[in-house]
């Protein structure tokens, strides 16, 4: 390189298209390695002090970017970007002083305790004591968080800092205050916690601001998780009230959003006392927002919950399984499925069957579909005795008019099958419904049960696969039956011939393939010799051999030139 | 025939293939394509399908419903591009099915097939925002002059993308037709890719500027002297998916849901058996979650 790398990169700056700038900003690295730590004090910085009055934002968020990345080369050095970088955190560009924050987290990485004490420190209290500009003052809070443990003796002059800036006018900088005070508190002594950050939640609980109010639910979540139960009680559990009746359905949403987390939070004792009763009232929000949110929530809530309490959730999935909005019906499948997990069976039988019933039945196909999805759980949570009821209702579902839902139908009886293992069960419940697949209007559905058949073959044996199986792909492969459902049957076939033994795949499997690739109709000859081929790798009696490699050869000179084709590259290998 | 598979793989993919691959697929077809008869014959069984407008998702879903090719016989009856965000993969796809199993796919021309409409209905911006020229439009255009016009099924069915002509009385009439050219502006070879079907007797002018409309009496007449059970066609999108006339002598086939991507429509595919019994299979436009990351495209202003 003859030419200085500064000066290209001095020279690049000058362009006007904003795009080159920052990819020549991007560049800063080799700069920095070239030039060494010496020059990068004396020159480097100089000049990007010159860059940050007249430069574009994006340019200014690749050089926060690559300050952070410079650190890195002069880890013992890095302290003198920080006045840059301060610089930078005061932006009114919310991107580029996000990223400054990020970079003087990677310099404070480099420095010793007692720097940051001493420098770092003073530097965020002058952020945060900024009256002209609120952006310093939320990159302050910012900086806070993962810096106050190791603030040393500076720690109460952060935490002063911090609760000062709770009862700031600028809205937006009580909104980083929401959303941090959670993460900070992870830092803290529970003292602390205690004395100086409840306080201030409680009055940003009751914020003018619905998005302070929002923001404060994720940080409500993250102290409870710090607290004990007794202390839960005191100091968490009058927000959680009070957020729940709040007039602004955002926080309501946001509150429900982290229930479930909640809960595990605090503890089964709040949870059954308290916390059950205010769900209940999200669950009949007047907003349909915060009740899809909410019964997404119940699925994970009623795990932190005792099982004996879980009966008063039931006569609210009533409610919500006849609920007007879809959406809410769809979740509401979903906690159906799990709680009948959770109850005894015959409490589950009695009163959700028939909820889930209704719902497998509902207008809208998603509903439809969820609900056929939770039936597979919840049929093998009543066990196989009940289950004799339940099934007809899936039966009927194999009828729905799209495949998406017999799709998942069909999903759902096959995982009923391989979790029941009960050949009894299956051969009075299960089996009729499967062998639908062999004759449904839609290819995926087809498709799938054949590539969920070397499961369910595995599960039960030869013994089904050769007989009530075989006899019905030999059902639909008779002359009147459609030419794509004879096409599925031969992959059935197909498939039952991994699982079989040489002798019955010569002396079932083989005649039925070998009329097949007579067929008429050219598709069903070529699939015919794939699985005449996959018989040829079981069968080791030379005659059949024989047979079947005259079968194929006959088919080099068919008319028709794919299957001419298939032919061929069969005889090959 | 490793690389047509490999071409297949990444289309159905929504992958489009490079100018180059591209040349050699054009190439390839045209030696298929150029053998064909004006009246290509099709055997049962076979599905057939209507317009697809480079909906390409939805013609995944279409896949899904009727099956893959080649287990499964296809039957297009044209429209492939214009109108849609996928116009090239739906065309290249399709075009790579016929290089790679001529036989189990039939393709037959559509008026949007043509150097005219694509330059304002969309397949020519298309090729120019992923290709950045005209290469690729040029050379796709010249595989549509190769196209078929017209198929028949078994001797029973006549297929055809619009419909009949009054310059068009007998099968024979088609055959002596030249096709290999940009679709006139008037003619039999126009008619055939135009016409509507109405509610009147005799012919009538087609309020679309090309083509005429014709009634059930023209339709019954052309299918006696033929011999023929009925007239399948597309071309008019039908909210349904499929729409019967005339005593079943002609049915409308339509395959593209939610048309545009906002009519809400049904599509439909219609599967004739070995003893041309007719199914008829509806499906819906793919799902959000199906089509991946397709959102940002600013709506066109050649939509309807």
């Amino acid at each position: 390189m003859s030419e200085n790398p500064f000066e290209v990169l001095k020279e690049d700056m000058e362009n006007e298209e904003v795009y080159l700038k920052v990819n020549a900003m991007h560049r800063v690295k080799v700069v920095a390695t070239l030039l060494g730590s010496d020059k990068i004090k004396s020159q480097l910085i100089p000049y990007f002090e010159t860059l940050l009055k007249k430069e574009d934002d994006e340019v200014l968020f690749a050089l926060a970017e690559e300050l952070g990345n410079i650190a890195q080369i002069i880890p013992n050095q890095s302290a003198c970007l920080l006045s840059l970088l301060e610089q930078l955190a005061g932006f009114d560009e919310t991107v580029v002083r996000e990223q400054a924050v990020k970079s003087i987290a990677i310099v404070c990485g480099f420095l010793q305790d007692n720097e940051i004490a001493n420098t770092i420190v003073p530097m965020i209290i002058k952020l945060a004591s900024n009256d002209s500009n609120f952006t310093c003052r939320v990159s302050a809070v910012c900086l806070m968080c993962p810096l106050y443990a190791r603030a040393g003796n500076q720690k109460e002059k952060i935490r002063q800092k911090f609760t000062e800036l709770c009862s700031e006018e600028t809205p937006m900088v009580r909104r980083a205050v929401a959303t941090k005070i959670g993460e900070i508190a992870q830092f803290m002594d529970k003292i602390h916690v205690i004395q100086d950050l409840i306080p201030v939640l409680k009055q940003l609980c009751q914020d003018e601001q619905d998005q302070v109010r929002l923001l404060c639910m994720e940080s409500l979540m993250n102290i409870a998780k710090i607290l004990n139960s007794g202390e839960n009680k005191t100091n968490i559990l009058p927000l959680i009230i009070q957020s729940a009746e709040d007039k602004s359905w955002r926080v309501r949403l946001a509150l429900s959003k982290i229930f479930a987390d909640l809960a595990e939070a605090v503890g089964k004792e709040i949870a059954d006392s308290s916390l059950i009763q205010i769900f209940s009232n999200l669950l009949k929000d007047t907003e349909c927002d915060v009740r899809v949110i909410a019964v997404r929530s119940l699925a994970r809530f009623i795990k932190f919950v005792s099982p004996e309490k879980l009966n008063l959730i039931v006569p609210l999935l009533q409610l919500l399984s006849k609920d007007p909005f879809s959406q809410v019906k769809q979740h509401a499948c979903e906690v159906i499925g799990q709680i009948a997990t959770l109850l005894p069976k015959e409490y589950s039988q009695s009163k959700l069957q028939q909820y889930l019933i209704d719902l497998m039945a509902d207008d809208n196909q998603d509903v439809r579909r969820n609900a056929a999805k939770s039936a597979g759980q919840f049929a093998a949570a009543i066990g196989p005795e009940a289950m004799n009821q339940f099934v007809p209702f899936l039966k009927k579902c194999m009828d729905d008019p799209k495949w998406r839902v017999r799709k998942e139908t069909m999903q759902t009886i096959i995982q009923l099958a391989l979790t029941v293992k009960n050949p009894d069960v299956f051969n009075k419940q299960l089996e009729s419904v499967f062998v639908m697949f062999l004759k449904d209007r839609a290819a995926e559905v087809r498709s799938m049960g054949i590539t969920q058949l070397p499961a369910l073959i595995a599960t039960y044996k030869q013994e089904w696969a050769i007989g009530t199986f075989l006899s019905k792909c030999i059902e639909t492969l008779s002359k009147d039956v459609g030419s794509l459902y004879r096409i599925n049957a031969l992959y059935a076939i197909q498939q039952i011939s991994f699982a079989v033994d040489g002798p019955v795949a010569q002396d079932k499997l083989w005649p039925i393939v070998q009329k097949c690739l007579k067929d008429p109709v050219p598709n069903i000859r070529f699939v015919a010799i794939k699985v005449a081929k996959s018989l040829q790798k079981k069968i080791d009696n030379q005659q059949t051999l024989n047979q079947i490699k005259q079968s194929i050869n006959e088919l080099i000179e068919d008319p028709d030139r794919d299957v001419k084709f298939f032919a061929q590259e069969a005889l090959q290998n | 025939m490793s690389d047509l598979d490999q071409w297949i793989a990444k289309l159905k993919n929504c992958q489009f293939l490079s100018e180059q691959e591209v040349i050699q697929l054009c190439t390839k077809a045209k030696e298929i394509l150029i053998s064909e008869s004006n009246v290509e014959i099709v055997h049962t069984p076979v599905t057939v399908c209507g317009d697809i407008h480079g909906q390409f998702h939805d013609l995944i879903e279409l896949f899904k419903v009727g099956g893959d090719c080649p287990n499964t016989n296809y039957l297009f009856l044209g429209d492939l591009v214009d109108r849609g965000f996928n116009s090239v993969e739906t065309f290249l796809l399709l075009l790579a099915f016929k290089v790679r199993f001529p036989d189990r796919i039939t393709i037959i021309r559509g008026n949007h097939e043509s150097r005219q409409t694509t330059q304002v209905y969309g397949f020519y911006d298309e090729c120019q925002r992923k290709y950045g020229s005209a290469n690729v439009w040029r050379y796709c255009t010249d595989v549509f002059d190769y196209l078929t016009i017209s198929a028949v099924i078994e001797n029973r069915v006549f297929c055809v993308h619009g419909g009949l002509s009054p310059n068009i009385v007998e099968i024979d009439d088609v055959k002596s037709l030249d096709r290999k050219q940009e679709v006139p502006h008037e003619g039999a070879m126009c008619d055939l890719l135009w016409s509507d079907p109405e509610d009147i007797t005799g012919w009538g002018v087609s309020p679309r500027g090309a083509g005429y409309i014709f009634g059930g009496d023209i339709t019954k007449e052309f299918n006696k002297t033929n011999n023929y059970d009925f007239i399948c066609r597309a071309h008019q999108l039908v909210l349904e998916g499929y729409k019967t006339m005339f005593d079943d002598q002609l049915i409308t086939v339509w395959s593209a849901p939610n048309y545009c991507y906002r009519v809400g429509n049904q599509a439909s595919i219609l599967e004739l058996d070995d003893n041309l019994e007719k199914k008829f299979k509806i499906f819906l436009a793919a799902n959000v979650e199906q089509r991946g990351l397709i959102g940002r495209h600013p709506v066109p202003d050649y939509f309807l």
